[in-house]
């Protein structure tokens, strides 16, 4: 009697087994009868359906998918050559609609890596490098693009009605190519270049500038003081003009004499004079006699000659 | 017989008890899953769950801070990985290149989110990696919109702002489930391959700071200089002109003097002068006399030879 309940416990074990199902946190799962899918189950936990193989749950991951594929080159409008690296966050949002028209994960990344080569193609061909890299705007480019690439990228995905949608579609890096890049560093060289050479004859001349400015400062400096002391010189000098003039006035003649007993004074005023003088000069026939007022003087103290 | 069914079922049942009780440790969460739904969240302890199969535990570490290299591996700072030059070259918006590499740190604060807002890549790498490509694509925007010079000195704090914000932002509304703690900006430079121009620019800025200050040099020197030499041709006139003025009083009072002695007797007092200086200058002077000659005839004379 109590060994029948083995094999009804075994049975109705494995009939659970059968049919119920667990869905996992982050996913939804479709019920497909013989492959077709019945039901569309959306929490996560336990569920029964109709036992295996009779009905299947097919889980579905409802979480965001991150896709990145490799970097590719692109031209934009002015056929300039780029190196885009892109990618796209997206999910699914209709499962029955994915199911049916995609499946798996993988599929949709393949079909989402196409879509995202052609979409970054078009959306870079219009628009100029320019605008792409550019400290004018107060937008940058690459937020305009990323708003293009998204929008772009939704149209196609919804005329494909693959049951997903597109999160977000950004650049995440842009580089040159790299027979570009060469060409780019020596650009940059070039700019250094000109602007250390800027640089440097900046201070030269500020250096010239300052120098030239002492330079000039220094002169006038000396030149004010030298005008100073002419001037100086000049009150004196009109102070004793007015003080000879002066005195000329008061008696010309004396005036006269005294200046040339002075000027002959200042002419011999030096040690190593020579003068030479004729013996009869009146001066020397002072000395050659006595002079005729004092009468006592004795003749022969004169004779020597 | 029946011992042998005592031990099985004893052993079930201590399988079935072992399986609800958990332990999470200091540094993690627990996401308590009943049949695959996520009904609850525990901290660090002990807990107890329903048994195998309707509940487990899924146990994840959050207290830790997690760092997150951009424009660099970790890999490659090991050597364990060819290091790719191209990952740490960021275009500026004047289309220069600049180098960079930042560290980002987070933690993970929504583990619910973090575990089941976003999948794991495709190759199976961590979703951790998404919040790399939300920085890069912010940092790429940001240094797009910025000139290099500006990429290299002030723009840094323009970035950080610009990135955390956004990326913190974007890790919301893609459910991370992580908070940035910080940005970190290991290294900004200009790329090697044009290195040696940048410090060509930082070399002529010092030489223009040298000529700058060797000027203010050459100008601290010769001012005072020039202000002393001024002084002194001024003084210098000063007192010859208070010389000239003196010496032209003293004549002139002397003058007068002599003027008003001479008022009487006249011709003494002209001779007495005359002779005062004809001794005055014959005191000084050396004399020769030469003796009068008929005419036609000429002494011969010999002068001193100095």
């Amino acid at each position: 009697m109590k060994r029948r309940w083995i094999p009804i416990t075994a049975i109705a074990l494995l009939a659970i087994a059968l049919s119920s199902f667990q869905v996992t946190e982050g996913s939804h799962a479709v019920v497909t009868r013989f492959g077709k899918p019945v039901a569309l189950i959306e929490g996560a936990g336990l569920h029964f359906k109709l036992p295996s193989p009779i009905d299947s749950a097919v889980p579905i991951d409802m979480r965001m998918h991150l896709l990145d594929p490799e970097p590719g080159n692109y031209l934009t409008r002015d056929k300039k050559s780029l190196l885009v690296d892109s990618f796209l966050i997206w999910s699914v949002d209709d499962p029955l609609q994915y199911y049916k028209a995609v499946g798996t994960r993988g599929a949709a990344e393949a079909r989402l890596s196409e879509v995202l080569r052609s979409v970054v193609g078009d959306v870079l061909s219009s628009y100029d490098f320019e605008d792409i890299l550019t400290t004018d705007d107060e937008q940058s480019g690459l937020a305009r693009i990323a708003v293009d690439l998204q929008s772009a990228a939704s149209d196609r995905v919804d005329a494909n009605k693959m049951g997903l949608t597109i999160k977000s579609f950004q650049v995440k890096r842009l580089n040159f190519p790299d027979q570009n890049k060469r060409a780019v560093f020596s650009r940059m060289e070039t700019e250094r270049q000109a602007i250390s050479s800027g640089i440097r004859a900046d201070g030269k001349e500020q250096y010239d500038k300052i120098k030239a400015q002492t330079d000039r400062e220094e002169a006038e400096l000396l030149a004010e003081a030298r005008r100073k002391a002419a001037e100086i010189r000049g009150t004196a000098e009109a102070e004793a003009a007015r003080l000879y003039a002066e005195a000329y006035n008061a008696d010309p003649e004396l005036y006269n004499f005294v200046r040339s007993l002075d000027a002959a004074e200042a002419a011999f005023s030096g040690k190593d004079n020579l003068i030479i003088l004729h013996a009869d000069h009146p001066l020397l026939k002072v000395l050659g006699s006595m002079p005729s007022s004092p009468p006592t003087a004795n003749d022969s103290v004169g004779g020597g000659n | 017989m029946s011992w042998i069914r005592r031990a099985i079922i004893l052993g079930a049942g201590l399988a079935l008890l072992s399986s609800s009780v958990w332990t999470i440790q200091q540094d993690e969460s627990g996401l308590v899953h009943r049949f695959g739904r996520v009904v609850r969240t525990v901290g660090p302890g002990f807990h107890l769950t329903l048994p195998w199969p309707a509940e487990h535990i899924e146990k994840l570490k959050t207290a830790v801070s997690r760092s997150m290299p951009v424009g660099f591996t970790y890999l490659e700072q090991l050597g364990a990985e060819n290091a790719d030059p191209s990952r740490r070259e960021w275009l500026t918006g004047d289309t220069n290149i600049v180098k960079m590499e930042v560290t980002l740190n987070y933690t993970i604060t929504d583990p619910l989110q973090h575990l089941y807002g976003m999948s794991d890549l495709s190759s199976g790498l961590s979703r951790d990696l998404v919040l790399r490509r939300l920085a890069e694509a912010a940092m790429t925007e940001s240094i797009a919109s910025m000139g290099i010079d500006e990429a290299l000195s002030t723009g840094k704090t323009q970035l950080r702002k610009d990135v955390l914000g956004r990326v913190q932002r974007q890790a919301e509304s893609f459910q991370l489930g992580i908070t940035l703690n910080s940005f970190n900006l290991t290294e900004v430079a200009p790329p090697p391959e044009a290195q040696n121009s940048f410090n060509e620019v930082t070399s002529a800025q010092s030489y223009r700071d040298q000529q700058l200050s060797e000027a203010a040099g050459a100008r601290a020197t010769p001012l005072p200089f020039a202000r002393a030499e001024a002084d002194r041709i001024v003084q210098q006139a000063q007192t010859a002109a208070t010389e000239t003025t003196a010496k032209a009083q003293g004549w002139s009072k002397a003058f007068g003097e002599l003027a008003t002695s001479l008022q009487r007797h006249r011709e003494i007092g002209m001779q007495r002068i005359w002779l005062q200086s004809v001794e005055q200058i014959l005191s000084r002077a050396e004399l020769t006399i030469l003796p009068r000659l008929p005419e036609g005839k000429t002494a011969p004379l010999y002068l001193p030879n100095k």
